[in-house]
């Protein structure tokens, strides 16, 4: 992965920058923020990827949040294929925030998007705490694996537990490449279930 | 906590000057009674009460940290 921020040195101002974009692997100079730290012998920069308007909204949305909830912390935003994903990290109230088998982050979850798509609908985000989500994203990706296996075995249905939205989407990017099953969703609003089944009858 | 309340109601409404929260003190619990608009209702409520639920939890989960029990009541607009 390209780092988002480092420093670079050349012996002019020109040299730098360009040396700053190309480290950075970025096209243009609009996309770049850089600062001059020294200028003996030659020319030391700090340079940084300038972030885009949805990513500042949502960080800065996101860290106002924390504020007001009297919580300190750090908001990491990475921009990934179709959506930002966020990690929060706080200093006393990740475990709060998570709840019980993250019950509580997916609260944030839902209060975060509302907010957030109130000034603009069209940013995709999913919100983690201390990595939470992505860990249990992890495994849940193994598992299903693993009972498609035995689907395809066996030809019978395995039903999983109730899953929020994003981890519903898990299990059908992970089985999806996998041949001769096949899933779908079945109950209703908090108790949607992914259905491993075998494709050919 | 009330700041917390009213900055969360405001960021969901159409009519944030509308938002308005009163603090009732008790012993052990504190009450906030949250008033919007008569059309926002529906934006603090949530479709099956998603979003007011998600509000309560994120409440509680503050008032954990402080260590008094706070409750949210959302009034029906008159």
């Amino acid at each position: 992965m390209v780092k988002q921020e480092m420093e670079v040195e050349a012996s002019n101002l020109e040299e730098a920058i360009e040396k700053g974009l190309k480290s950075l692997d970025l096209q243009s100079r609009d996309d770049m923020e850089w600062e001059v730290i020294s200028e003996e012998a030659g020319v030391k920069l700090s340079v940084k990827k300038k972030e885009t308007g949805s990513v500042r909204l949502v960080r800065e949305e996101i860290q106002r949040f924390l504020e007001k909830l009297g919580a300190s912390g750090t908001v990491k935003v990475e921009v990934e294929e179709d959506r930002l994903y966020i990690n929060i990290k706080t200093k006393e109230m990740d475990g709060l925030l998570i709840g019980k088998s993250g019950k509580n982050l997916e609260s944030l979850q839902h209060l975060l998007s509302r907010i957030i798509h109130k000034k603009d609908d069209s940013i995709d985000l999913i919100i983690d705490v201390a990595g939470y989500r992505k860990k249990k994203e992890h495994t849940l990706c193994i598992r299903a694996k693993a009972f498609a296996q035995e689907v395809k075995r066996s030809g019978r249905e395995f039903i999983f537990e109730p899953l929020p939205p994003s981890l519903r989407r898990s299990v059908h990017l992970a089985v999806s490449d996998i041949e001769g099953v096949r899933t779908y969703t079945i109950g209703e609003e908090d108790l949607k279930k992914v259905v491993i089944s075998p494709s050919r009858k | 906590m009330k700041e917390l309340i009213i900055y969360i109601a405001k960021s969901l409404v159409d009519e944030p000057d509308k938002v308005e929260v009163a603090e009732i003190a008790g012993e052990r619990t504190v009450v906030y009674e949250l008033k919007v608009s008569k059309q926002d209702i529906g934006k603090v409520i949530g479709k099956a009460g998603k979003t007011a639920k998600a509000i309560r939890t994120i409440v509680t989960a503050a008032s954990m940290k402080i260590g008094k029990r706070a409750v949210l009541e959302i009034l029906e607009p008159s």
